[in-house]
Protein backbone atom coordinates (compact mmCIF):
# COMPACT_ATOMS: atom_id res chain seq x y z
CA UNK A 1 0.00 0.00 0.00
CA UNK A 2 1.41 3.28 -1.27
CA UNK A 3 1.57 5.68 1.76
CA UNK A 4 -0.13 9.07 1.10
CA UNK A 5 0.22 11.05 4.38
CA UNK A 6 2.61 11.81 6.96
CA UNK A 7 2.79 9.47 9.19
CA UNK A 8 5.51 10.35 11.45
CA UNK A 9 4.88 13.76 11.75
CA UNK A 10 1.06 12.33 12.47
CA UNK A 11 2.54 10.31 15.53
CA UNK A 12 4.43 13.08 17.08
CA UNK A 13 1.93 16.29 16.24
CA UNK A 14 -0.78 13.52 18.05
CA UNK A 15 0.81 13.04 20.63
CA UNK A 16 1.32 16.77 21.58
CA UNK A 17 -2.40 17.31 20.52
CA UNK A 18 -3.04 14.64 23.68
CA UNK A 19 -0.76 15.79 25.97
CA UNK A 20 -1.64 19.46 25.24
CA UNK A 21 -5.32 18.51 25.88
CA UNK A 22 -4.54 16.45 29.23
CA UNK A 23 -2.70 20.11 29.88
CA UNK A 24 -5.91 22.20 29.03
CA UNK A 25 -8.32 19.90 30.38
CA UNK A 26 -6.18 19.76 33.73
CA UNK A 27 -5.82 23.77 34.12
CA UNK A 28 -9.84 24.11 33.82
CA UNK A 29 -9.94 21.36 36.50
CA UNK A 30 -11.80 18.99 34.70
CA UNK A 31 -9.23 16.09 35.63
CA UNK A 32 -6.64 15.99 38.12
CA UNK A 33 -2.96 16.03 38.09
CA UNK A 34 -2.65 12.29 38.53
CA UNK A 35 -5.38 11.06 36.46
CA UNK A 36 -4.96 8.31 34.47
CA UNK A 37 -7.21 10.07 31.85
CA UNK A 38 -4.22 12.20 30.95
CA UNK A 39 -1.76 9.25 29.80
CA UNK A 40 -5.01 7.54 27.84
CA UNK A 41 -5.54 11.16 25.94
CA UNK A 42 -1.75 11.30 25.07
CA UNK A 43 -1.63 7.10 23.60
CA UNK A 44 -5.05 8.10 21.97
CA UNK A 45 -3.37 11.32 20.30
CA UNK A 46 -0.55 9.07 20.01
CA UNK A 47 -2.25 6.18 17.88
CA UNK A 48 -5.04 8.77 16.42
CA UNK A 49 -2.44 11.02 14.61
CA UNK A 50 -0.39 7.85 13.24
CA UNK A 51 -3.80 6.64 12.27
CA UNK A 52 -4.23 9.83 10.32
CA UNK A 53 -1.74 10.05 8.26
CA UNK A 54 -1.20 6.27 7.58
CA UNK A 55 -5.03 6.42 6.29
CA UNK A 56 -4.54 9.86 4.65
CA UNK A 57 -6.14 10.74 2.46
CA UNK A 58 -9.29 10.81 4.07
CA UNK A 59 -12.96 11.66 1.74
CA UNK A 60 -13.79 10.50 -1.65
CA UNK A 61 -10.99 8.96 -4.12
CA UNK A 62 -9.71 11.43 -6.59
CA UNK A 63 -9.80 9.56 -9.79
CA UNK A 64 -6.12 8.13 -11.10
CA UNK A 65 -5.49 9.74 -14.80
CA UNK A 66 -6.50 6.62 -16.16
CA UNK A 67 -10.30 6.51 -15.27
CA UNK A 68 -10.20 10.46 -16.39
CA UNK A 69 -8.81 9.27 -19.78
CA UNK A 70 -11.68 6.49 -19.88
CA UNK A 71 -14.46 9.51 -19.15
CA UNK A 72 -13.12 11.85 -21.37
CA UNK A 73 -13.36 9.22 -24.30
CA UNK B 1 -22.59 -2.70 17.93
CA UNK B 2 -22.39 1.27 18.61
CA UNK B 3 -24.59 0.71 21.92
CA UNK B 4 -22.24 -1.82 22.95
CA UNK B 5 -19.02 0.55 22.67
CA UNK B 6 -20.63 3.46 23.99
CA UNK B 7 -21.48 1.99 27.20
CA UNK B 8 -18.06 0.31 27.79
CA UNK B 9 -16.63 3.39 26.92
CA UNK B 10 -18.91 5.51 29.55
CA UNK B 11 -18.16 2.44 31.99
CA UNK B 12 -14.49 3.22 31.69
CA UNK B 13 -14.46 6.89 31.50
CA UNK B 14 -16.69 6.51 34.73
CA UNK B 15 -14.16 4.27 36.50
CA UNK B 16 -11.17 6.53 36.06
CA UNK B 17 -13.17 9.77 37.46
CA UNK B 18 -14.54 8.04 39.97
CA UNK B 19 -10.82 6.44 40.94
CA UNK B 20 -9.55 10.18 41.79
CA UNK B 21 -7.48 10.55 44.99
CA UNK B 22 -8.84 12.45 47.61
CA UNK B 23 -6.95 14.89 49.42
CA UNK B 24 -4.68 13.96 51.92
CA UNK B 25 -0.98 15.23 53.83
CA UNK B 26 1.58 12.54 54.09
CA UNK B 27 5.17 13.18 56.43
CA UNK B 28 7.29 10.94 57.28
CA UNK B 29 10.73 10.45 59.39
CA UNK B 30 11.18 12.07 62.81
CA UNK B 31 10.37 15.59 61.80
CA UNK B 32 7.56 18.59 62.26
CA UNK B 33 7.08 21.39 60.97
CA UNK B 34 4.73 24.26 60.37
CA UNK B 35 4.04 27.24 59.00
CA UNK B 36 1.79 30.48 59.15
CA UNK B 37 0.65 32.48 55.96
CA UNK B 38 1.00 36.21 56.81
CA UNK B 39 -1.87 37.44 54.21
CA UNK B 40 -4.26 34.69 55.67
CA UNK B 41 -3.08 34.47 59.14
CA UNK B 42 -3.42 30.79 59.55
CA UNK B 43 -1.33 28.03 60.53
CA UNK B 44 -0.58 25.19 58.99
CA UNK B 45 0.96 21.79 60.60
CA UNK B 46 2.57 19.57 58.05
CA UNK B 47 1.74 16.26 59.47
CA UNK B 48 -2.49 17.63 59.55
CA UNK B 49 -3.12 19.89 56.82
CA UNK B 50 -5.22 18.44 54.34
CA UNK B 51 -5.39 20.30 51.06
CA UNK B 52 -4.37 23.60 51.12
CA UNK B 53 -5.42 27.10 49.57
CA UNK B 54 -2.28 29.29 49.12
CA UNK B 55 -1.90 32.43 48.00
CA UNK B 56 0.58 33.12 44.99
CA UNK B 57 3.12 35.24 46.74
CA UNK B 58 3.01 35.22 50.60
CA UNK B 59 5.42 35.48 53.58
CA UNK B 60 5.41 32.27 55.92
CA UNK B 61 6.66 31.98 59.28
CA UNK B 62 7.69 28.84 59.49
CA UNK B 63 9.39 26.19 62.40
CA UNK B 64 10.76 22.86 61.53
CA UNK B 65 11.78 20.20 63.49
CA UNK B 66 13.63 17.13 63.93
CA UNK B 67 14.23 14.19 66.78
CA UNK B 68 18.28 12.71 66.87
CA UNK B 69 19.56 10.86 69.75
CA UNK B 70 22.96 12.52 68.74
CA UNK B 71 22.44 15.57 67.13
CA UNK B 72 26.01 16.45 67.51
CA UNK B 73 28.14 17.19 63.97
CA UNK B 74 25.25 16.23 61.38
CA UNK B 75 25.08 16.74 57.89
CA UNK B 76 21.72 18.00 56.59
CA UNK B 77 19.94 18.84 53.35
CA UNK B 78 16.57 19.18 52.24
CA UNK B 79 14.15 21.02 49.91
CA UNK B 80 10.50 21.63 48.90
CA UNK B 81 9.10 21.72 45.15
CA UNK B 82 6.31 22.09 43.37
CA UNK B 83 5.14 19.39 41.00
CA UNK B 84 3.46 20.78 37.84
CA UNK B 85 1.70 19.16 35.04
CA UNK B 86 3.87 17.83 32.13
CA UNK B 87 5.13 18.98 30.11
CA UNK B 88 5.78 21.88 33.05
CA UNK B 89 8.63 21.92 35.03
CA UNK B 90 8.94 21.25 38.85
CA UNK B 91 9.26 24.75 40.36
CA UNK B 92 11.87 24.84 43.26
CA UNK B 93 10.28 26.94 46.05
CA UNK B 94 12.90 26.30 49.08
CA UNK B 95 15.97 24.50 49.79
CA UNK B 96 18.65 24.52 52.81
CA UNK B 97 22.07 22.44 53.56
CA UNK B 98 24.67 22.53 55.94
CA UNK B 99 27.22 19.99 56.16
CA UNK B 100 28.07 20.53 60.15
CA UNK B 101 25.26 21.38 61.90
CA UNK B 102 24.02 20.65 65.84
CA UNK B 103 20.58 22.32 65.44
CA UNK B 104 17.53 20.52 66.19
CA UNK B 105 15.34 23.39 64.75
CA UNK B 106 14.68 26.24 62.94
CA UNK B 107 12.50 29.14 62.48
CA UNK B 108 12.18 31.69 60.28
CA UNK B 109 10.39 34.22 57.78
CA UNK B 110 10.41 32.89 54.09
CA UNK B 111 9.11 35.22 51.27
CA UNK B 112 7.98 33.36 47.97
CA UNK B 113 5.97 34.15 44.72
CA UNK B 114 5.49 31.45 42.56
CA UNK B 115 5.88 32.28 38.53
CA UNK B 116 3.06 32.99 35.85
CA UNK B 117 3.19 29.14 34.92
CA UNK B 118 1.97 27.98 38.13
CA UNK B 119 -1.95 26.83 37.08
CA UNK B 120 -4.26 28.55 39.68
CA UNK B 121 -7.62 26.84 40.74
CA UNK B 122 -6.20 23.36 40.32
CA UNK B 123 -4.62 20.74 42.89
CA UNK B 124 -1.05 20.43 42.80
CA UNK B 125 1.22 18.13 44.85
CA UNK B 126 3.64 20.29 47.28
CA UNK B 127 6.41 17.75 48.25
CA UNK B 128 9.33 18.30 50.86
CA UNK B 129 12.55 16.01 51.80
CA UNK B 130 14.82 16.88 55.04
CA UNK B 131 17.88 14.28 54.48
CA UNK B 132 19.73 14.08 57.75
CA UNK B 133 22.40 12.03 59.78
CA UNK B 134 19.84 11.08 62.03
CA UNK B 135 17.46 10.42 59.69
CA UNK B 136 15.22 11.02 56.39
CA UNK B 137 11.84 12.85 56.56
CA UNK B 138 9.76 13.36 53.38
CA UNK B 139 6.43 14.80 52.79
CA UNK B 140 3.43 15.82 50.16
CA UNK B 141 0.65 17.25 50.45
CA UNK B 142 -1.71 18.84 48.36
CA UNK B 143 -2.08 22.22 47.50
CA UNK B 144 -4.40 24.47 45.68
CA UNK B 145 -3.40 27.99 44.49
CA UNK B 146 -6.20 31.14 44.95
CA UNK B 147 -7.57 31.85 41.72
CA UNK B 148 -8.75 30.71 38.18
CA UNK B 149 -7.60 29.38 35.15
CA UNK B 150 -8.05 33.02 33.82
CA UNK B 151 -6.84 34.60 36.70
CA UNK B 152 -3.67 34.26 35.28
CA UNK B 153 -4.42 33.87 32.00
CA UNK B 154 -1.33 33.67 30.61
CA UNK B 155 -0.40 29.48 30.74
CA UNK B 156 -4.20 28.85 30.24
CA UNK B 157 -3.71 30.87 26.69
CA UNK B 158 -0.78 29.33 25.86
CA UNK B 159 -1.89 25.86 26.65
CA UNK B 160 -4.94 26.35 24.50
CA UNK B 161 -2.75 27.91 21.43
CA UNK B 162 -0.51 24.74 21.71
CA UNK B 163 -3.28 22.68 21.54
CA UNK B 164 -4.34 24.08 18.41
CA UNK B 165 -0.72 24.38 16.84
CA UNK B 166 -0.56 20.67 17.27
CA UNK B 167 -4.01 19.85 16.15
CA UNK B 168 -3.39 21.56 13.10
CA UNK B 169 -0.20 19.95 12.17
CA UNK B 170 -1.95 16.46 12.93
CA UNK B 171 -4.41 17.54 10.40
CA UNK B 172 -1.98 18.83 7.94
CA UNK B 173 -0.34 14.64 8.54
CA UNK B 174 -3.52 13.73 7.05
CA UNK B 175 -3.58 15.31 3.67
CA UNK B 176 -2.27 14.38 1.29
CA UNK B 177 1.03 15.04 -0.12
Amino acid sequence: MKRRGRPVLGAIAGLLFGLFLGLDLFILGVVPLDSVLITILVLLGLAGGLALGLLAPFGPKAPTAAEADVTAD
Amino acid sequence: MHRRWLIVGGGVVFLLLASAPVAHAVLSGPCTGQGTFESQGRTYEASTSDKLVLPAKDSVAYTGTIDAAQPEGRSHRGEITLKLPPPLPSIAIADWSDDDTDALSDTGTYDYDLPFIVPRGVTLNLEGEHVDTAGTCTGSVEVEIEGGPFTAPLPTVISFALTIGAGSMAWVAGKAR
